[in-house]
């Protein structure tokens, strides 16, 4: 058990939660089939919102996980980079509304907030403060799972991430949003993500989620053997858009787990902070592309030494990058959980279901959440 | 390693920053910013990216804040998009096809030699940027990417040998930065009032030098020893100093820490805060006042009996501060929130190795 002296448990019970989890994949298929019936009429709006708009940057705007999501995005069109004649950026939104926000009337920027309320204080200040700059509705787009939030008036388009009643805040809707807004980014690169061969490339997203909920509990506690329970500590690492994941995870693991948990990319922890590796090292590593670069050499050397050379830490590694898994799979010390996602920039979704129904584990070891 | 060695490195910032400072306000230094200006306007650029890997990146963050604060005006002398990268995710991830003709690159690296640095920057040549769009930051003239880029272009801060990585480099770096940003954006780079603010600055450093032992004895006296893990709070351009202080905590003083925003910390895991909660909360502007206040309830009052350290240069946020019984105020002088970061991570450091010695990793 945690050591720590206040540990609240948590109101819901492990049955409901993990329910509720479950349904995360039929939540998703829900969300793809709204915007594959919209399709063709969804490009020609954002296509002709582009037309008219003398675009020099992109933001995407949202707070905790909503802002996590728009690393999906940004990952996507710098991967793209070449198609494109604007700058994108994403920020916290209380960054963006203290030091950020325009104070003029901006007309060539697109302000893309992610909200799953709608309603969220700065959201609202901040769209509001654009409206009172002039600033062209056509410029302001909104994310949210409200059909009618206040603001929507003043908003250009409305994305709905479709997400039905969560028992944890940002379990499914951390997952439909990363959906939506990769189809934003995909439209914003001038790629049509409305076809057949990525329809199926979808499902098979939504079958993977599936087969491991069918072996979850098992494979959960074989981690949790792993692992032991005791820790008080643990890294998320990772890179491009599965960083996305790691910051979520960690948040997750602070507010639902009640352990410290910390969330950087492989280059920073590699250059910095890997001295505090010892034997009560954990950590768990997001692998979701192969795009390799460096990584091919950083990552296992990394590995090599948290768990076999300055100490013998744990990891936990989860990615479907095939040649990184096969040089580190026969370290006794790696745990690896292995998928499939034939869009790199969609694996997020695939980790993040893996980890809550990893971390629901966790918690009901600890104490945290009780059986019903 | 030294506790005596790294010391006085610490004691020796002072002098290179003054060494920094006036380089920078010597005729080469300022043909150099002041060609840096011409140069955005003769080659049009419209971004600018800065890489640069651990404490590199880090200090980027000041510039940024820099740079974007200029952009929030339609009416500003130049409007300029920035953006900063950790190196290895830009060299992962950035299509190699075809990389924007307007844009600076700015690479960020005390050695000018590291595998990763000298990569990109091969990269950028061979993507046929004009040479003048790459500018390099370092403290080794002579290294890889010294000589890779124009002359010119080369742009260096002075923090010679250093026990602790970063501890001297990183604060040099944090002027040189600003200073680069100031002529990337400004119409007047270095005027009288500017660099009568560093000047000060360096005697507040200085003058803190002779006077660490009695602020860390308090600091550590206020913390106290029994805590599992340093929460490094901030925004805006202190976000830099947050960043760089959990960094240099985990890797040298073995302590868990990690940097966070207020408004990250605010709307995520605030809900991990107990009696044991320790936090360093630093803050060199005076946005959002009420947003501080409420995360110094929170933490103290609401959720558990944290303590908080609250590092800033706000008088009305000190004088709210030292009303609670649980927060610590450390108020500096400089006004500056971009100049701020560099005085912040100066008491941090010093506190830091103070735990090093105790934790038994320096002698």
């Amino acid at each position: 058990m945690s050591e720590r002296k206040r540990v609240e448990i948590w109101p819901l019970s492990y049955e409901s939660i993990l329910k509720d989890l479950y349904n995360t994949p039929d939540n998703l298929k829900n969300c793809i089939d709204y915007y594959f019936k919209l399709s063709n009429d969804l490009i020609e709006k954002i296509q002709k919102i582009i037309n008219q708009i003398n675009i020099k940057r992109i933001l995407f705007i949202g707070n905790t996980f909503n802002y996590f999501a728009s690393y999906i995005p940004i990952y996507l069109m710098m991967h793209h980079s070449s198609k494109l004649n604007y700058w994108w950026q994403n920020y916290e939104l209380t960054d963006f509304y203290d030091y950020n926000l325009p104070q003029f009337q901006d007309q060539n920027t697109i302000y893309i907030f992610i909200s799953k309320s709608g309603e969220s204080k700065l959201i609202k200040r901040s769209i509001e403060r654009l409206r009172m700059l002039n600033i062209d509705k056509n410029q302001i787009w909104l994310v949210t799972n409200n059909l009618e939030p206040s603001v929507k008036n003043y908003c250009g388009l409305l994305f709905p991430i479709n997400t039905s009643d969560e028992l944890i805040l940002g379990t499914k809707s951390f997952i439909n949003t990363i959906f939506v807004i990769w189809l934003i980014g995909m439209i914003l690169i001038n790629e049509n993500p409305f076809n057949n061969e990525i329809y199926n490339k979808l499902i098979n997203i939504i079958e993977e989620m599936r087969k491991f909920e069918s072996q979850s509990i098992e494979i959960a506690n074989q981690i949790i053997e792993f692992f032991g329970i005791d820790f008080k500590f643990i890294y998320f690492l990772s890179k491009g858009a599965s960083l996305s994941i790691a910051y979520q995870a960690s948040l997750a693991a602070k507010t639902f787990g009640h352990v410290y948990a910390n969330c950087l990319s492989f280059g920073l922890f590699y250059h910095g902070s890997f001295q505090i590796a010892d034997e009560n090292f954990r950590s768990i590593f997001y692998i979701g592309d192969d795009f390799n670069g460096n990584n091919i050499e950083i990552i296992p050397r990394l590995i090599d030494i948290t768990t076999k050379k300055l100490a013998k830490g744990r990891i936990l590694l989860i990615g479907n990058n095939e040649e990184i898994i096969d040089k580190v799979k026969n370290n006794p010390n790696v745990y690896i959980i292995k998928f499939k996602c034939n869009i790199p920039f969609l694996s997020p979704i695939i980790e993040y279901h893996v980890s809550t129904l990893i971390i629901l584990e966790f918690a009901v070891r600890r104490g945290l959440i009780m059986f019903k | 390693m030294n506790f005596n060695s790294i010391l006085n490195d610490l004691l020796d910032i002072p002098k290179t920053l003054l060494k920094s400072l006036n380089y920078y306000i010597s005729e080469e230094g300022l043909l150099k910013l002041k060609r840096l200006s011409n140069l955005i306007d003769s080659n049009k650029i419209d971004h600018i990216l800065f890489l640069g890997h651990s404490y590199n990146y880090f200090a980027s963050i000041v510039s940024l804040y820099y740079i974007d604060s200029k952009l929030r005006y339609g009416n500003h002398f130049r409007r300029i998009k920035s953006l900063s990268q950790e190196i290895d995710e830009f060299l992962t991830y950035l299509n190699p096809e075809k990389v924007n003709k307007n844009t600076l690159y700015v690479l960020i690296s005390k050695s000018g030699e590291s595998i990763q640095i000298k990569q990109a920057i091969d990269f950028l040549i061979k993507c046929n940027l004009p040479i003048d769009n790459i500018i390099c930051v370092t403290s080794n003239i002579n290294s890889y990417i010294g000589l890779k880029v124009n002359k010119l272009n080369v742009f260096p801060f002075f923090s010679e040998n250093e026990e602790v990585v970063g501890s001297k480099s990183y604060i040099n770096e944090l002027l040189c930065l600003y200073l680069i940003s100031r002529a990337i954006v400004e119409k007047n780079i270095i005027p009288d009032y500017v660099e009568e603010e560093i000047r000060q600055l360096i005697f507040e450093i200085k003058f803190y030098g002779s006077d660490w032992e009695f602020h860390t004895r308090e600091f550590v006296n206020f913390l106290g020893q029994d805590f599992d893990f340093l929460y490094f709070i901030s925004k805006g351009a202190s976000l830099s100093t947050a960043y760089q202080a959990a960094q240099t905590c985990l890797s040298y003083t073995k302590t868990y820490a990690e940097g966070i925003s207020i408004g990250l910390f605010l709307h995520g895991p605030f809900q991990i805060v107990d009696n044991k909660f320790r936090c360093i909360l630093i803050i060199g502007d005076e946005t959002s006042i009420e947003e501080t206040l409420e995360l110094m309830n929170l933490i103290t009052k609401k959720i558990g009996t944290g303590k908080v350290i609250l590092i800033n240069n706000s008088r009305e946020l000190s004088s709210l501060g030292r009303a609670n019984p649980n927060v610590y105020v450390f108020e500096h002088t400089t006004k500056d929130s971009y100049l701020a970061p560099i005085f912040e991570i100066v008491v941090i450091q010093y506190l830091l190795l103070n735990q090093a010695k105790r934790k038994g990793i320096v002698f």
